[in-house]
């Protein structure tokens, strides 16, 4: 397999492991899955690197590794461990329906990508990572909109910064050091805020299922 | 060469002395029918001689004026390929239900027998004759001909169910000629001279939204006629209510009309101006839906020949995909592309003809035997009618496509013509492959089922009624109708490779191209790198029946010989003919996990919409306050209703608020993207 | 096709015929096997011994010389049901690229033509037990018909992803690609084929939860209810024998390694090796099936189109990578 084709390989692998991510039942597993998911995206991230020869994404890479791989899934992990009455589970919509919106949101995906002509991208054969790297970022709203735990909601917007990340990766390779590590170590504190509020919440209403937290409705 | 026309007009001369004939001799019915026979079997056969050597390749395009009286009412005869191609289509079927008609209208003796066979031998001709017109004038003349005659057969039954699908069917008939009335006037008003001449037609050059107007009119317009999917509703309910040979020749041939309309106008009579790759993806869309709902609806029938008629609709759905095919081959620019997909198209065109003439021949056997059609009070048959049984297996397995019977030859280069599509070209050509080939999977299994269902249900297990214990086999005339058409179905099936180069050439004749679709034995689909050969198939599967029929030789031994005895096992209770599963019952778990999609029929009904509008009390009655009623309640009405919906956007749920996030960024990419 | 000399097409139908008798005499094995791997997994002792395995042999033979009695109203086609059955089956494991790439049969393996047979004998199937009139026959018929309804969307589409990646519908061509370059450009869209066809080729071996084989009077094999003697084993033996073929047809798609590239002029023991293989991986499917299988629990037949439209969803989603060039 030539280069070009490993990152294309890699973020197919993405789309399987955070839909995997959003369908499984137990809080824990989506923790390990999103660790692998974003391990996956820390390769993607050194593929793109060699492919576009791109240092900054070496570095990159390894901050990303320490924050995703290690840090995100801790803190998430440490927090639904808190919450000692058995979480919420399950989606709204049964899994198979998020598989098939899934596929959907992958074509429509590549629907849109088929209209942006960038050299870069199109030099590379890269449309499909591109395609990948949308489709990520709706497949994080849909696990935002499905899941019925709003921990679980939080692997939403995980997801849906991955496939930022992605395309960051891919369109911006070249942006100085500083900047992606504003960007990577941004999503350590913003999950780190979240799970605190959801904590808060689990305090003052001793639920997380976001059926239930719907007080603002007027 | 105007001998094939003159002879064309010979064949009409046939069917209109048939016709007349049974007019003559109301007094005494026997000798009407064997007139209607007779001269509808010979108007065939003179057809087919008319068509042929147009068909063969051995003489070109025909063309030939007719002067009237007035100017405009020059009769323009053209006969190319494709309407040469449907002047056989039409004759072999014809000439099958007129021998078949023999012995099958006795049953109808002092119920009108000779109005039928006027109506049935004038709705030949005007759909033989339909085919070669090349005058507007002409052509909407013998369409509502076509029409009208239909009717007078629908309601021939004169049963207050009969009269209500005429109704239904005069109405859908009508609006749909109107719409082909329109676009036929639209195209009038682009041709340089003003001429309703369709050769003066082909040179017209129209904007692109107005040839779509054109087109979609046209579309729709035929497409009552062929029975698409919204515009269903009338087609089980008027085809079931003629007589059997007319069902067959309605089911088999005339919604064949609407297809050929369909491509007539896209591709000939458009044929001057660009064709979208839209209208392709159209066509194969309607396609596509009415083949699956066809044959889902069908599964839910106990009524015989209401559910071959939903299978009309199915039938035509994967004509409609290999018309759509075809289409979109000529929108890429790829000659090949489109005859293969033509190909498909008309192959399963005459199929659909061979195989629904037969099931609906056999269907009129039963009747004739049971006096019934609810498949419910049939049962055992095949031991009673052995013949009629062996005859509509055929067809069952002709219709569910099994190899290597015709209907299953023309499914294949229908599939390959989709897969084509799948591999290359746009986006969305490549989406719109693999979804037309899944539903045309479903539809194959699904359509499997529902002859299994047919089958067993009516000819398998023991009788279900006293009728069905005492049916008798029918006369050979009626054996001999349904045989010559069974004939044609292993024929077109196992010696594919013999009919594809005819074949080929129409769908060539549509595409400008003259294509290769069987190399010797082998059929090739030439887009893509594979082979089918029927005739493989059939030596391998009766080469390999040799095996298990030596295991039971040689295990022969000591064993007994076989019997037949006493009744199926139930529990150790005793059997009763009520355990039998019914027609019902053997689709209720399949009616449970499709139960979305039967509850989508109501919607597609035209009667329901349709009443509701009449019943509706016209408003402004006397002493109404216009203003106060209706305006400013109505003005009330609308706020309220309006903040009631706004209420309903303000949840307070996160995950609704994020998806109108989703919708939104859906909206934007969508706008992107065009 | 038409240039072959009459040595090579010899050797072509000496080659079918040995696929197929080989099929044949093995798939009584196969099943064999996967009832010894359930009866241990039930803690149960099975049929005896390491010959247990040949269990269904025995039965078969057993019943091959028992007198056949069918009920008083069946008719031709319960009769000649068994007959069709196997011919059909056999027909397909001729054509199959089994043993060796490009068969010479090229003419009957095509992918529509392959599933369009599976159609045949489950045509056959069903309209058997519709004619012995029996009402369990009559459920079990409609129950084959309904999975089969509902397995040939997902069966068709993961092997359309594969046919478009290899382009072309010939199981050949098929073969071919996967055991040159497994998966082409897009091995992720071919995973998730291969994960999705594993899924129906499961479905269509009749285990659990689709099927209960210990209680074949009720259910998916409730068209056996009124064979007996001869034409039971006759059935069964069909019956067998498709399931080792549909587990073939998977094999040949997407597991083709160990089969000769040399084309029909192979030699005798590079044909015998690939045939070793060949049954090898065979008994590595129906193990990792039977494993699989007895880790489930039975469901309610109504709610089969819930998982298999799970099954759809993943061909779907193989689809749209392939759509999208992943």
């Amino acid at each position: 397999m030539q280069n070009v084709s490993i990152i294309n390989f890699l973020s197919g692998l993405l789309v399987i492991t955070s839909l995997m991510v959003v369908i499984s039942k137990k809080t824990a597993t989506s923790v390990l899955l999103y660790a692998a998911q974003s391990f996956v995206l820390v390769l993607v991230f050194l593929a793109i690197g060699k492919v576009l020869v791109s240092p900054e994404l070496y570095t990159w890479g390894v901050t990303a590794l320490i924050t995703k791989v290690i840090l995100v899934p801790y803190i998430i992990y440490r927090s639904f461990d808190k919450f000692d009455s058995s979480p919420i589970e399950g989606t709204i919509i049964q899994p198979k329906l998020v598989v098939a919106i899934t596929a959907v949101i992958v074509v429509l995906s590549y629907f849109v990508v088929n209209n942006i002509h960038l050299n870069v991208i199109e030099e590379n054969h890269l449309k499909p990572a591109l395609t990948v790297s949308l489709g990520h970022f709706m497949i994080g709203l849909t696990c935002i909109i499905t899941q019925r735990n709003i921990l679980k909601q939080v692997f939403g917007y995980c997801i849906m910064e991955n496939g930022a990340h992605l395309t960051l990766a891919l369109l911006a390779n070249k942006a100085p050091h500083l900047v992606e590590i504003g960007i990577t170590t941004d999503a350590v504190f913003a999950v780190i805020i979240m799970t605190y509020v959801v904590r808060r919440i689990y305090e003052s209403v001793h639920t997380l299922d976001a059926n239930d937290l719907t007080t603002l409705k007027g | 060469m105007d001998n094939s026309l003159d002879m064309l007009l010979n064949a009409a001369l046939a069917y209109g002395i048939g016709a007349l004939l049974s007019l003559i001799l109301n007094k005494s019915e026997t000798l009407s029918i064997y007139a209607t026979g007779f001269f509808g079997a010979l108007g065939g056969i003179l057809g087919i001689a008319a068509a042929w050597p147009v068909l063969t390749g051995a003489s070109d395009t025909l063309y030939k004026a007719y002067s009237g009286l007035l100017p405009f009412t020059t009769m323009y005869v053209r006969m190319d390929m494709f309407s040469a191609f449907m002047i056989v289509v039409i004759s072999v079927l014809a000439v099958a239900a007129s021998v078949y008609s023999f012995s099958y209208m006795q049953e109808y003796k002092g119920k009108g027998a000779w109005g039928m066979g006027f109506f049935m031998n004038v709705f030949i001709m005007s759909m033989v004759a339909l085919m070669v017109m090349d005058n507007a004038f002409y052509f909407v003349v013998f369409f509502e001909l076509m029409s009208l005659s239909s009717y007078f057969l629908v309601i021939s039954d004169q049963t207050e169910e009969a009269e209500r699908a005429g109704n239904l069917y005069l109405i859908m008939a009508h609006s749909g000629c109107a719409m082909i009335m329109i676009a036929l006037f639209l195209l009038f008003l682009h041709t340089p001279n003003y001429s309703l001449n369709f050769e003066d037609f082909r040179k017209a050059q129209l904007s692109a939204p107005m040839a779509s107007v054109v087109f979609l009119l046209a579309f729709f317009g035929f497409g009552a006629k062929a029975g698409i999917l919204p515009l269903h509703a009338w087609l089980p309910r008027a085809h079931p209510a003629a007589p059997s040979h007319t069902s067959a020749m309605m089911s088999g041939v005339m919604v064949k009309i609407g297809v050929f309309g369909i491509i007539k106008v896209g591709v000939d009579l458009l044929g001057a101006n660009e064709l979208p790759l839209w209208w392709g993806l159209t066509v194969l869309g309607f396609g596509a839906v009415s083949s699956v709902m066809g044959v889902l609806y069908a599964l839910a029938e106990h009524d015989l020949k209401r559910l071959l008629a939903y299978h009309t609709i199915e039938n035509v759905g994967i004509i409609l995909m290999g018309v759509g095919v075809g289409m979109i081959g000529l929108s890429q620019h790829n000659p090949l592309l489109a005859a293969l997909g033509f190909l498909g198209a008309i192959y399963h065109l005459v199929n659909h003809a061979l195989f629904k003439g037969l099931l609906f021949l056999g269907a009129g056997a039963i009747i004739h035997s049971v006096h019934t059609k609810d498949m419910d009070k049939m049962g055992g048959l095949a031991r009673h009618m052995p013949y009629t049984a062996v005859l509509f297996l055929i067809g069952c397995m002709a219709i569910s496509a099994l190899p290597p019977l015709n209907g299953f030859v023309s499914e294949w280069y229908t599939y390959q013509g989709l897969f084509t599509i799948s591999a290359g070209g746009s986006g969305s050509m490549r989406l719109a492959g693999p979804m037309a080939i899944v539903m045309l999977a479903i539809t194959g299994a699904l359509a499997a089922m529902c002859f299994v269902k047919v089958y067993g249900v009516s000819f398998c297990g023991q009788a279900r009624s006293q009728q069905a214990d005492h049916a008798r086999e029918v006369p050979r005339t009626m054996l001999l109708g349904m045989g010559a058409l069974a004939l044609l179905c292993i024929l077109l099936g196992v010696g594919a490779a013999c009919f594809v180069p005819m074949f080929s050439k129409v769908a060539g004749s549509l595409a400008s191209c003259t294509p290769t679709f069987a190399e010797g034995s082998l059929l090739v689909p030439a887009t893509v790198q594979t082979s089918l050969s029927p005739a493989l198939i059939i030596v391998l599967i009766l080469g390999c029946a040799i095996c298990p029929l030596l295991i039971h030789n040689l295990t022969k031994g000591q064993r007994l010989p076989f019997r037949r005895q006493d009744a199926p096992w139930a529990c150790g209770y005793l059997y009763e003919q009520k355990m039998a599963p019914s027609a019902g019952g053997f689709t209720q778990s399949l009616r449970y996990m499709f139960s979305g999609l039967y509850q989508m029929r109501h919607s597609f009904d035209p009667r329901i919409w349709m009443s509701r509008k009449i019943d509706k009390p016209i408003p402004g009655g006397p002493g109404d306050s216009v203003w106060g009623d209706h305006v400013i309640s109505r003005l009330l009405n609308f706020v309220h209703g309006a903040s009631r919906q706004m209420q309903k956007i303000q949840q307070g749920d996160l995950r609704v608020y994020c998806s109108y996030i989703v919708t939104i960024v859906i909206i934007l990419l969508v706008f992107t993207m065009s | 096709m038409l240039t072959v000399n009459f040595a090579s097409c010899f050797s072509a139908i000496l080659l079918a015929i040995v696929q197929a008798l080989f099929l044949l005499l093995l798939a009584p094995v196969l099943s064999g096997i996967a009832r010894k791997i359930r009866a241990k997994m039930h803690s149960r002792q099975g049929p005896l011994g390491v010959a247990g395995i040949l269990q269904d042999y025995r039965d078969i033979l057993k019943l091959l010389q028992r007198q056949e009695v069918t009920p008083a109203h069946s008719g031709l086609v319960f009769r000649a049901t068994p007959y069709v059955l196997i011919a059909t089956m056999l027909t397909v494991a001729a054509t199959l690229p089994m043993l060796v790439q490009n068969t010479a049969l090229a003419g009957a393996s095509d992918l529509i033509t392959l599933i369009y047979l599976f159609a045949l004998f489950r045509f056959f199937f069903a309209l058997s037990g519709l004619d012995s009139g029996s009402a369990f026959a009559g459920m079990g018929a409609s129950r084959e018909l309904v999975l089969g309804v509902l397995v040939e969307p997902v069966l068709i589409l993961s092997l359309l992803v594969t046919a478009l990646i290899a382009g072309s519908t010939s199981i050949n061509a098929m073969s071919g690609l996967a055991l040159t370059d497994w998966g082409g450009k897009m091995p992720i869209a071919a995973i998730l084929a291969f994960v999705a066809c594993g899924f129906a080729v499961f479905v269509e071996m009749g285990k659990i939860p689709f099927d209960y084989p210990e209680a074949e009077q009720e259910l998916q094999e409730g068209p056996l209810t009124e064979y007996s003697g001869v034409g039971l084993a006759l059935v069964k033996w069909g019956i067998y024998l498709k399931q080792a073929v549909i587990a073939s047809l998977f094999l040949c798609v997407f597991v083709p390694f160990g089969s000769t590239t040399a084309g029909d002029n192979a030699g005798f023991f590079y044909l015998l090796f690939s045939l070793i293989v060949f049954a090898v991986k065979l008994v590595i499917v129906y193990t990792l099936a039977s494993l699989y299988e007895n880790s489930l629990a039975r469901g309610r037949f109504l709610l089969t189109s819930r998982v298999t439209w799970m099954g759809f969803g993943i061909a779907a989603l193989s689809f749209a990578f392939y759509f999208s060039g992943i």
